[in-house]
């Protein structure tokens, strides 16, 4: 598999993991809560409108201040790197890299499998 | 001294040692070994982890010949049994064949993949309320809902789920067994019927055969195999097998703590804080775990300040260059410092237990008055040493204080585990708890408790009140009055910083 170079690149393959993986899915067949990721080092914002089991819409440098999950990353770079496998999450939320600004746990579980 | 040569052989699976140690039978650790458990990393995420148990094996027996080699030299001895305890949550997964398919520790959270299916079914009041355990992510039941929904192969294969202490026992038996005080962490078990639950078993349709009987803590489960007598170079040829459990529960044994009102605190890799009780009360906000002891109709209420013995272990690591004298320096400097360490604060994990925050990895911070040409006096290492303990005491005093509120009970409270070897150390917490503590003079007391429910199971004695009474001695913390009213207003600025250094 070829790397990830951009994050128009991650954005469009966590639409192709919404939209090829059942599981993925079937995980966030009650989930419809807007999620926004900032970058703080670029200042640019994406938007994930998830509506459950039917459909996701990226919307690139689009932002909501009242989306329930917001996801703060240091870098674009970061999230390249969560991509590539060459950061793992864990470690990239205990470094600092990665933060939750806003968000239920539970909420943020279901999202794993299409973010991290 | 031993009044004897009578010996148990004990084994206790830490969350990061294979410790086995020799007791006597007045309960006297004669001598011990460690080696270190390795916990492998499944992907680089960091949240699916497993043990190779081949090498976990291995270890075991080397650690058990060496030791038993080690005693020969100083005396001639007999086993009289076998007890082992091991961290509580992690599990194993066995085929037909009773081979290994699956072996997680308690740090294995792969279950954060499906705890939706668990979400799907129970609302988190439900489930703990059946089982008192929450979040669904850290516990067998997740773990099995993984392999049903990402490796349907393996999960088809299942036959047999144990915690780690069972297959213990079915490595030195051959048999099939749990107790509570393991199962009771498997977030399969009714708290309050001390069953495994049929309502979460018939949810998710589990095969109700995958899990094994029920027996009692101090139970004989069988002799060991004769292969292993040879393989370990024991000279008996009967050597009974005693359940215990839940490496917590034996330690709580171990310190005496097992009546209603009796306190421990076990300071291990973290420090649980458990409140011994007679009925299975549960934390009306879902956040202080009900389970089982070791002792039938016993039940304990955990508060758990989290990273302890792994924070103050990474310190002396770290800072301290002389590793061999480690321990005794950190009590050099903690003589040294007074409460407060100078203004110096550490924020490293100890807090109080909060499970709905389970996502949150917070930074690691100290905060200290750095030199500058008008400043008089400057933290040594000493300071941080103290800052990183006090740090540690504050977390045990939040759940400590929190379930003291929740449980309004005539405490006694006990304290044993590696942390409890520093004097100077008990003598902060005592302080900071504002309690006196009653400290074993054995402290890594797991081993004890392990001892305690052989000579219980091969009944040599009838009673675990007597056994304590008889010989578990103590050394006693009283509170030092000053320092204590110190410590008040340090821990109320240790915790309004708290706030703001976890926003970082």
């Amino acid at each position: 598999m070829s790397k990830f170079e951009s994050v128009e690149q991650c954005l469009d393959e966590i639409k192709n993991r919404y939209e090829n993986n059942e599981k993925i899915r079937r995980k966030l067949a009650k989930y419809d809560d807007p999620i926004q990721m900032t970058f703080l080092d670029t200042n640019r914002n994406a938007l994930l409108l998830v509506n459950k089991d039917q459909g996701i819409e990226i919307k690139d440098n689009t932002s909501d201040e009242n989306a329930p999950i917001i996801i703060n990353f240091t870098s674009e770079q970061v999230l390249i790197d969560l991509f590539n496998k060459d950061l793992g999450a864990v470690k990239g939320y205990s470094s600092g890299k990665i933060k939750i600004i806003e968000g239920q746990p539970r909420n943020l579980m279901k999202l794993r499998s299409l973010m991290f | 001294m031993p009044n004897s040569n009578n010996r148990i052989l004990t084994i206790d699976l830490s969350s990061n040692k294979i410790k086995v140690g020799l007791v006597s039978d007045d309960l006297k650790l004669t001598s011990y070994r460690s080696q270190d458990l390795e916990i492998l990393d499944e992907d680089i995420d960091g949240f699916a982890k497993y043990i190779d148990t081949d090498v976990m094996w291995s270890k075991i027996e080397k650690i058990i010949n060496d030791l038993l080699k080690q005693e020969e030299k100083k005396v001639d001895f007999d086993i009289i049994g076998i007890s082992s305890c091991a961290q509580r949550m992690a599990v194993v997964f066995l085929d037909h064949q009773g081979e290994v398919i699956y072996c997680g520790p308690n740090t294995d959270v792969r279950g954060i993949d499906s705890a939706f299916l668990i979400e799907d079914e129970f609302s988190e009041e439900d489930l703990f309320k059946i089982t008192g355990h929450s979040p669904s992510i850290l516990f067998c039941l997740s773990r099995l809902l993984w392999f049903k929904e990402e490796k349907e192969e393996s999960y088809n294969k299942i036959k047999t789920v144990l915690t780690l202490d069972d297959w213990i026992v079915y490595k030195l038996t051959g048999e099939f067994c749990t107790d509570l005080s393991s199962a009771g962490e498997t977030q399969l078990i009714d708290i309050t019927k001390g069953k495994w639950s049929s309502e979460i078993i018939e949810a998710f349709d589990f095969d109700p055969d995958f899990f094994p009987e029920i027996v009692d803590s101090g139970e004989i489960i069988g002799d060991l195999e004769t292969e292993l007598i040879k393989k370990l170079g024991i000279k008996h040829k009967k050597i009974p097998v005693v359940k215990s459990g839940g490496d917590t529960q034996a330690s709580l044994l171990g310190m005496g703590a097992i009546e209603d009102g009796n306190v421990g605190i076990t300071l291990g890799s973290t420090a649980p804080v458990h409140f011994v009780v007679n009925k299975p009360i549960l934390d009306p906000q879902c956040n202080y775990w009900t389970t089982f002891h070791s002792i039938k109709d016993k039940w304990i209420i955990e508060g758990n300040s989290g990273n302890t013995g792994i924070i103050f272990d990474w310190f002396k690591e770290s800072f301290l260059r002389n590793g061999e004298n480690a321990n005794e320096l950190i009590e050099s400097y903690l003589k040294k410092t007074t409460p407060g360490a100078g203004s110096t604060f550490a924020f490293l994990g100890p807090e109080i237990m909060n499970i709905k925050d389970q996502v949150s990895l917070k930074r690691g911070v100290f905060v200290f008055p750095p030199p500058t040409l008008i400043t008089e006096e400057v933290p040594k290492i000493e300071n941080f040493a103290r800052c990183t303990l006090e740090n540690i005491g504050f977390g045990i005093y939040e759940n400590y204080n929190a379930l003291n509120q929740f449980l309004k009970l005539e405490l006694q409270t006990f304290c044993a585990g590696g942390m409890a070897k520093s004097n100077e150390f008990c003598k902060i917490l005592s302080n900071i708890i504002e309690t006196p503590l009653t400290v074993p003079h054995w402290k890594d007391s797991a081993f004890i408790g392990l001892a305690m429910n052989t000579l219980i199971g091969i009944k040599k004695y009838s009673n675990y009140k007597n056994l304590i009474k008889t010989f578990i001695d103590y050394d006693y913390y009283s509170v030092d009055s000053v320092a204590s009213k110190k410590y008040r207003g340090i821990y109320l600025d240790w915790h309004n910083l708290k706030k703001r250094v976890d926003d970082l």
